[in-house]
């Protein structure tokens, strides 16, 4: 599928040189990068999960952030020890 | 992301409440929206991504999150790091006395050249307004550096966040 976009000068040019560099046309080189781009899951979808099991969890924002704090405090105090 | 993406630092409860707590309703959560949007990028250290890793992984926390094991964790850490600069080296240069255990984030701040420090702690906002010494010479080090909670960091953005 073909898709056009606009890309910066600087960027173009950044491209061109990288694609050289690696042997490949800048349109294929293009096309890798953008596939490794969208190949792994959002933050937001690794982030699903976590959420979920917050909901299930039963507790309150405020509870949650409360714990949040004295873990926080917890990690720094071994830190610092 | 430009070569001028201003720069935030994210104090540890602000990205532990956007990985943990869902965004209200169809809201998403404005820090991320910024980051996921390029409008900004983070700025990371070592300590304050061991900080994360150890708030993130303490046995009490994985108790009522079980999705949090090891593996997804650096999974959530390594996609963060995407959206991050990283300063290798940041020198200490600025001190609460009160609270010494936030001076890396405003270290971090510093070196960074940041243009705003995100939290929810209210004795970290207090600075904004303090005639105190330390805020005199935190202006001083940093001063185009703005301290917002995650809200007033979408007004300042104007970020749509339905």
């Amino acid at each position: 599928m073909d898709v056009v976009i606009s890309i910066p000068k600087r960027v173009v040019a950044k491209l061109r040189r990288r694609a050289k560099a690696s042997g490949q046309p800048v349109p294929a080189y293009a096309s890798k990068i953008v596939e490794q781009a969208v190949k792994g899951p959002t933050l937001e979808e690794l982030l699903s999960p976590v959420q979920a099991d917050f909901v299930r969890s039963g507790m309150t924002e405020k509870q949650f952030l409360d714990l949040g704090r004295k873990l926080l405090d917890k990690v720094r105090a071994e830190k610092k020890a | 992301m430009t070569p001028s993406t201003p720069r935030a630092v994210y104090d540890a409860m602000v990205i532990l409440q956007w990985a943990a707590l869902p965004p209200e309703g169809s809201r998403r959560h404005a820090t991320v929206i910024a980051l996921s949007t390029g409008r900004l990028r983070l700025a990371m250290s070592q300590r304050l991504l061991d900080e994360l890793r150890g708030l993130l992984l303490r046995p009490e926390l994985r108790a009522r999150l079980p999705s949090l094991t090891p593996q997804h964790v650096a999974a959530i850490l390594k996609k963060a790091l995407e959206f991050s600069d990283w300063f290798g080296s940041v020198p200490s240069r600025f001190s609460l006395p009160l609270h010494p255990k936030d001076d890396h984030l405003f270290d971090l701040a510093i070196e960074s050249h940041a243009s705003y420090l995100v939290t929810w702690e209210t004795r970290l906002l207090k600075l904004r307004e303090s005639h105190a010494a330390e805020a005199k010479h935190l202006r001083h080090l940093a001063p185009k550096l703005v301290i917002h909670t995650p809200r007033e960091l979408a007004e300042a953005l104007k970020l749509k966040t339905l």
